[in-house]
């Protein structure tokens, strides 16, 4: 620079009529100044818009992680919390998270959150964050991840421990008192299940020897019909004082009773579903004895269905999932005859049992009574 | 060099000409320097902004890795907030840790018995450091954490002064 000066004060005093700057060398050098000022200004302020930017970015990831940590907190603390659908806004009340509105607003981020169903305790959870960049550009990041109900306490599936009857299959047995020796094998908690039928059409059948148990008395089904049909259980206690037995007062026509343990019953809450009972009539055709279904509560419930008739019936099951409880069917030929046929199914999920139906192979077509209930497994 | 001007009839620069030098010198100079400035600024600006979102993000990525490695939340309690983070460990080095700020609006960590180790440098301070436990009952515990990241500026040059807000909730695995 300084040279270049000098040089042009040396040519300005030279004579020569060379002229100093043309206005064209002006213009050239503010312009050159001007390109490179035109470069550099928005290159730095674009510097600092993309490091503001990404930090925008990284915030409304961080964001929209909240919203499926705070998810994961519900789940632990119950899986149902999750329900399916959305979009949800996530709230704070009383110190914890939890599903509220459509949106959640912090700043200049707005949160949704959608849960997806992929199966039984499955489910697909999206945060996604939206944002304004600046007037004219919005962004949005979306965050998935799966969550599993990997807490849910399983349920010890219900066994089958052992059966027995008074009388035995075929034999005869007259009222109006029935024993029954229980059968080996007993375990402390197990659940034992009596049903009586009693080829009469009055009659109140009770326990008359506990056998040193506390039992659970349901409700008698039939009353002026060709037979009556009663359910007790209890929860074993580990000793038997003696055979128990049950009464119904007076009469000696067919007394059957029938003995079915099973283990890992809850023992609080034996019953999952209450007896639903009724009476049928003498079915024609293949003779087929439908009972409905019902609506189990707890995953792996047993539900047990009992048909109980007037005549030595027996039977075979129709329907696919379920089987016989002990024998076919527990025929008493005492006077005129009386049967019990039981059936099992055990449903891994909660919810409807669908019907069950049985079938008079021989000496069919007769009415009877029928009872389905469910025991509940320990969890 | 005398003699020279002597000689010469176009005797050196008019004073027009040497007042129009100065000028346009004057007006390239202002430009420049103004140019400078402007860049100079620029570059605090981006390294401040840079400095409260990196460090943000560090000083949160720290906190959540923490939340993530402990055994258990020993302050605050669930339902409640607090300033202070304790964390327990099944690695006694570690047991407890704690995340605080000091009196110079640093974060602090004091892992175990060992030094408080600020979290932050010195170019920014921390403002409304919040902990608060929003675990459900019989959870392993979700931890909301708030604080704004602001540099140490003059108070009265606002291109020097950025702040941000920074909010992260992780739930114990």
């Amino acid at each position: 620079m300084k040279v270049k000066l000098l040089q042009l004060t040396v040519r300005g005093l030279s004579l020569t009529n060379k002229r100093a700057f043309a206005l064209i060398d002006v213009i050239l050098g503010a312009s050159l100044f001007l390109i490179i000022v035109t470069f550099a200004v928005p290159a730095l302020l674009y510097g600092q818009e993309s490091t503001r930017l990404s930090g925008q970015r990284q915030r409304a990831v961080v964001y929209a992680e909240e919203g499926l940590e705070a998810l994961r907190n519900l789940r632990d603390a119950n899986f149902s919390n999750l329900s399916i659908g959305g979009p949800y806004g996530l709230a704070t009340s009383s110190g914890v998270w939890s599903l509220n509105g459509t949106s959640t607003t912090d700043g200049e981020f707005t949160r949704q959150i959608l849960i997806g169903n992929l199966g039984t305790d499955r489910l697909i959870a999206t945060s996604t964050v939206t944002w304004r960049q600046n007037e004219q550009r919005s962004n949005s990041i979306s965050l998935s991840t799966y969550f599993t109900n990997w807490e849910k306490t399983l349920n010890m599936p219900i066994e089958i421990v052992a059966s027995a009857s008074n009388p035995a299959d075929n034999g005869t047995r007259g009222g109006p008192t029935a024993s029954i020796t229980p059968p080996s094998g007993l375990q402390i908690g197990d659940v034992i299940i009596l049903i009586v039928n009693y080829r009469s059409s009055s009659g109140n059948i009770s326990i008359l020897n506990t056998g040193g148990q506390t039992w659970t008395t349901l409700s008698q089904v039939g009353s002026g019909t060709t037979n009556i049909l009663r359910i007790f259980y209890t929860v074993y206690n580990g000793t038997w004082s003696a055979d128990p037995s049950v009464t119904v007062g007076s009469g000696s026509t067919a007394l059957t009773v029938l003995m079915h343990a099973l283990r890992n019953v809850d023992p609080n809450n034996v019953l999952d579903v209450p007896q639903t009972t009724g009476s049928f009539s003498a079915p024609s055709g293949l003779r087929d004895v439908t009972i409905s279904g019902i609506d189990t509560i707890t995953d792996n419930a047993l539900i047990l269905a009992v048909w109980a008739t007037g005549d030595d019936n027996t039977w075979g099951i129709q329907t696919l999932g379920w089987s016989n409880l002990g024998l076919a069917q527990y025929r008493n030929l005492s006077g005129s005859d009386s049967s019990i046929s039981t059936a099992y199914k055990i449903a891994p999920l909660a919810g409807a049992s669908g019907n069950v139906t049985n079938r008079q192979l021989t000496n069919g077509g007769d009415a009877g009574r029928r009872a389905i209930l469910a025991f509940k497994p320990k969890p | 060099m005398k003699s020279i001007i002597k000689t010469n009839s176009h005797s050196g620069f008019t004073l027009i000409e040497l007042s129009l030098y100065i000028i346009i010198m004057g007006i390239c100079v202002l430009a420049i320097s103004n140019f400078l400035n402007l860049i100079n600024n620029a570059k605090i600006k981006n390294r401040l902004i840079a400095e409260v979102e990196q460090q943000g993000e560090q000083i949160s990525s720290i906190i959540r890795k923490n939340i993530l490695d402990s055994s258990g939340i020993n302050n605050p309690l669930p339902g409640s907030t607090s300033t202070t983070l304790s964390l327990s460990f099944l690695d006694t080095n570690r047991n407890p840790t704690i995340f605080s700020t000091d009196v110079n609006g640093n974060i602090t960590i004091k892992i175990g018995t060992g030094q408080v180790i600020n979290l932050n440098n010195n170019f920014v301070q921390t403002e409304n450091l919040s902990f608060s436990n929003l675990s459900r009952i019989n959870t392993r515990g979700n931890i909301n954490t708030q604080f704004i990241l602001r540099t140490k500026g003059v108070e009265t040059r606002s291109e020097y002064l950025y702040a941000q807000h920074f909010n992260l909730t992780t739930s114990r695995r």
